[in-house]
């Protein structure tokens, strides 16, 4: 990530150590546990035919954030903090018709802006010196943001 | 002096709640948000607001509920909403109006977690569903009440 920065490139960054560390994270997992209750009920609504199932929206307040005191000194806040947008996509689906469990392959993106706006600067610039840096390297000398994306694949197993 | 004492206190606990004051506001979230599933257009319209004066009690959640029909119920909406979702936060010294245009990212990085207190998704039919917060997580919800699966899940 440091590399992505210094080469000014811009773009989109991925990287399979970081996209681990999310997956095993309480946050990710909370997260993902609670898309499966709202798929559970939205399969429920559907008479449990996934055909049927419309695309499942998540609220804004349920999304997944690495802000907490665990995630300040292990990497993922300053790597990643809050997310703007998650994608999961379904690619495989089973269910047994009798005890309605089920199985999803899901493919999973989350998303996030690494770069400083002017609010954010004026924010946090008394936090640490490092800050106020980042926003001049970022606007004054080229380093431009870019999108971090966390990608894998798992599944899902309602038991 | 003790029974003076006494009976303010009793005084003060007679004294009725203020009334709530709900107060919309705007933040960097998206107001309209579009998909498209099952070959249907679907609509979501996300909506946050302030309450001031607000106490944890069934008066206070059924004046919410009031207002969130009355608020819903205009035909406001395109024929195609899948959802209004409502946002309520409570009034406190880092979650008002004067932090929120100062900082609206604050909703995000500190409401959320700390003074959001119920969160509605609306159909266009009229029913919803609310979800109670407290620090962050749900406590109540009116979600249907299926038995609770449990998950295993696991990298592929």
């Amino acid at each position: 990530m440091i590399s992505k920065l210094r080469n000014r490139e811009g773009g989109t960054y991925s990287n399979p150590s970081l996209s681990q560390q999310v997956f095993d994270s309480y946050q990710f997992q909370e997260f993902i546990i609670k898309f499966g209750v709202r798929l559970n009920i939205a399969l429920s609504n559907a008479n449990w035919n996934i055909d049927n199932v419309a695309e499942i929206k998540m609220p804004l307040s349920q999304r997944p954030k690495f802000n907490n005191l665990f995630n300040k000194f292990t990497g993922l806040q300053i790597l990643i903090n809050d997310t703007e947008e998650t994608i999961i996509e379904l690619t495989g689906f089973s269910i047994n018709p009798t005890t309605k469990k089920w199985i999803a392959s899901l493919n999973i993106i989350i998303k996030d802006h690494f770069g400083l706006d002017k609010g954010d600067a004026l924010k946090y610039q008394n936090n640490h010196v490092g800050f106020a840096a980042w926003w001049l390297l970022q606007h004054c000398r080229g380093y431009k943001p870019f999108e971090t994306q966390v990608k894998f694949k798992m599944n899902m197993v309602s038991n | 002096m003790k029974y003076l004492i006494l009976l303010v206190i009793l005084f003060q606990s007679c004294r009725p709640p203020a009334q709530i004051i709900i107060t919309q506001f705007s933040t960097l979230n998206k107001v309209i948000d579009t998909s498209v599933s099952l070959g249907k257009e679907r609509i979501y319209y996300n909506k946050f607001f302030l309450v001031s004066n607000y106490a944890n009690s069934k008066k206070v959640e059924k004046e919410i509920d009031s207002f969130v029909v009355v608020f819903t119920s205009g035909n406001n909406y395109h024929a195609n909403t899948a959802e209004i979702r409502l946002y309520f936060y409570k009034e406190t010294s880092k979650t008002n109006l004067a932090v929120i245009k100062q900082n609206p990212r604050d909703i995000d990085r500190y409401s959320n977690e700390h003074d959001l207190i119920y969160y509605y998704a609306v159909k266009l039919d009229g029913t919803f569903e609310r979800e109670k917060y407290k620090q962050g997580e749900i406590i109540e919800n009116t979600a249907e009440q299926l038995p609770k699966p449990k998950f295993r899940i696991e990298p592929r």
